[in-house]
């Protein structure tokens, strides 16, 4: 279980802007990520999500506004990620094709601070858990493409980070490796570790997410829990409130606040 | 161990893993040995087989003495067979049909013509001939004796003895080997980080790992386990070749080829190795920063940047015929030049300490700052999928990060 603490704010996230060219990807989002919490990122395609993820992990900078990470005590704050605290799922998949399943996973522990023996050691366990340790010793390009999906969700929380960036975990997935994928998800928050993911699949963010946010055109539009999102709309489904919204939003409304 | 340093090795080790196969390279040298072993055979047998007598007509043979000249020479590998200018035709169809294997028509004495359906090794000796036997005719002409003529053409007896022992052909042969290997392991590595960056680029596995290090120590890592998976493919290569070269040498009786004596100075050898190391660094760290722009290898025009460092490297080449020279010396200064051009003048000689010490320094200074700059690229460059960056962008973000 999880105290109040953990659930202090872990990313603070303030009035944050970044363009390529001519185009504002993401526009003055301010947001906090709650420790120990599963938090959703919605939006459209080219809304800026993966962008603002990019930012969060330190992998671009921001031309505007900041973005600090906090460690658990909440007292300490940090400009930049421990890469050594947090696991990250790529949007688009990032594996060596021709390399061993296993051998992938200590490498990408090791990278992340673990030494190799434990690195081998918890990537055994979660080949296990997700049923793929007979296929262990076969390189990546022999598995199927929910399998590989496997494999970059191990190699995020391999090495037990406090936060899990997951940029569309469920693509590829079918449904009953979605719903492993959501039991997954739950039991890493319960544990303690907060989950930052960004997904389009709206049925599963509304069966495992805490809090979420919907961003469109850079901007954040609506915001809260599930239940606080769906009673703006007279509890209509997530997905029938993310499209009324971005509909009024690319209409001209202002953003909505779910809380 | 820094968290840094332990990246650097932990993904220096996953390349050298990735790339180093033992048994391919095994493969690989015996390969080597049986592809140069045989060509080397063949090589020489086809030299054997040279010496069939050729049969050349000669028309015109009252206007240069080729005879005589022919007869001085005690060449047994050409038959020359006289002939009528009426001939001609007759004897041109000859050498069509493979019945002769040439037909030399002298005109005059400055001017002949030699027929043949494809030239060989003996085409040079006819024309050997010729020049002996106009150079009787002329001396003759001019009224003189032929021991007045070889009075004239004898050189001074030239003694060279080499204080410092060793001969000039080996330490030649020396040089050119060593640039050779240079230029191999650059063009190796080439081979290596292209594949390596472009790969995992392609891969999207940039984005996992510069989330989890940061991209200086990646490239690092790269350029030190890549260094030491060329190193170890050349060193393969370079033992199989030397296993031949020695064996075809020993079989024709000549012996192991002696090297330099400057080899034996142990100082000598170790600048040469830091040469060597820096240099490789250096043009790995270039080649990391032309790689990391590239968005796809198979379309991007930027990809023939990669053969620059082979092309620079070559410019050594220039410093055999004479390493004194003021080329020599500028090129062994030049952070571009100096990996392979230093280790041959340190080979053909003594350089001074200073432009020892001038060349490694700046060698060191270039290598770092194209590594702060190839890091900088490379981590904003590595995440740029569907464009390639301006050269205007990759300026600004070497210079600035």
């Amino acid at each position: 279980m999880v105290d109040d603490a953990q659930r202090a704010p872990i990313i603070a996230i303030r009035d944050v802007g970044k363009k390529f060219a001519t185009v504002t990807a993401v526009d003055g989002i301010t947001l906090d990520i709650p420790a120990g919490r599963i938090f959703a990122l919605l939006g459209p395609n080219g809304a800026g999500k993966t962008t603002l993820l990019r930012m969060i992990l330190g992998l671009m900078l921001p031309d505007s506004g900041s973005i600090r990470w906090h460690a658990t005590s909440h007292a300490a704050g940090i400009a930049h990620p421990d890469a050594r605290t947090i696991g990250y799922l790529p949007e688009d998949r990032g594996l060596y094709p021709d390399v061993e399943v296993l051998r992938t996973l200590v490498y990408f522990g090791t990278l992340r601070g673990m030494t190799r023996a434990a690195a081998r050691a918890a990537a055994l366990q979660w080949l296990e858990r997700l049923e793929l340790l007979d296929r262990a010793r076969e390189p990546v390009k022999a598995l199927s493409k929910g399998n590989q999906q496997k494999v970059q969700f191990i190699s995020a929380v391999l090495h037990a980070p406090s936060v899990a960036v997951l940029d569309e975990p469920f693509s590829g997935l079918d449904p009953m490796n979605q719903d492993l994928f959501l039991t997954l998800l739950r039991d890493l928050a319960d544990d303690g570790t907060t989950v930052l993911l960004s997904a389009h699949q709206l049925q599963l963010v509304e069966r495992i997410a805490d809090e979420l946010v919907v961003i469109n055109r850079g901007q954040v539009i609506l915001k809260g829990t599930v239940e606080e999102v769906r009673a703006v709309s007279n509890n209509q489904t997530l997905h029938d409130v993310y499209v009324s919204t971005i509909a009024e939003h690319n209409a001209g409304a202002a953003p909505v606040e779910g809380s | 161990m820094s968290p840094n340093l332990r990246a650097v090795l932990e993904v220096a080790r996953w390349e050298f893993q990735r790339f180093v196969k033992p048994k391919q390279m095994l493969v690989g040298m015996v390969l080597t040995v049986v592809i140069f072993g045989v060509s080397m055979i063949v090589g020489r047998m086809a030299g054997r087989d040279d010496t069939r007598i050729r049969n050349v007509a000669v028309i015109g043979s009252d206007v240069l003495p080729v005879a005589d000249a022919h007869q001085a020479s005690a060449t047994d590998t050409i038959r020359l067979i006289p002939h009528d200018a009426s001939d001609e035709a007759k004897l041109r169809e000859q050498v069509r049909n493979r019945d002769l294997d040439g037909l030399l028509i002298i005109r005059n004495p400055d001017n002949a013509e030699l027929h043949v359906r494809s030239e060989g090794r003996w085409s040079t000796q006819v024309k050997l001939l010729l020049t002996a036997a106009r150079q009787q005719f002329m001396t003759e002409r001019a009224g003189l004796t032929p021991a007045v003529v070889a009075a004239i053409l004898t050189p001074p007896n030239l003694e060279i003895t080499r204080e410092m022992g060793g001969s000039a052909k080996s330490e030649r042969l020396s040089l050119i080997i060593v640039i050779a290997i240079m230029l191999m392991t650059v063009f190796t590595g080439m081979a290596y980080i292209f594949t390596s960056i472009t790969g995992e680029k392609q891969n999207r596995v940039t984005e996992q790992i510069v989330s989890a290090i940061p991209a200086q120590a990646w490239l690092d890592g790269k350029i030190l386990g890549l260094l030491g998976v060329s190193i170890v493919g050349v060193a393969s290569q370079v033992v199989a070749f030397a296993a031949v070269g020695l064996a075809m040498r020993l079989w024709g009786g000549a012996g192991p080829l002696p090297l330099p004596t400057t080899l034996g100075n142990p100082v000598v050898v170790l600048t040469i190795v830091i040469f060597a190391v820096l240099g490789l660094a250096f043009w790995f760290a270039f080649l990391g920063l032309i790689a990391a722009v590239i968005d796809d290898p198979n379309s991007s025009t930027r990809s023939s940047f990669l053969f620059l460092p082979v092309f620079v490297t070559g410019f050594a080449f220039a410093v055999l015929p004479d390493p004194t020279t003021t080329l020599s010396r500028v090129l062994s200064l030049l952070p571009v030049t100096s990996p392979s051009a230093m280790p041959a003048r340190l080979m053909a000689g003594e350089v001074p300490a200073w432009e020892v010490a001038t060349a490694l320094l700046l060698l060191a200074a270039g290598a770092w700052l194209l590594r702060i700059a190839a890091g900088r690229v490379l981590r904003i460059g590595m995440l740029m999928y569907g464009k390639e960056p301006s050269w205007a962008e990759v300026r600004r973000w070497a210079l600035r990060g």
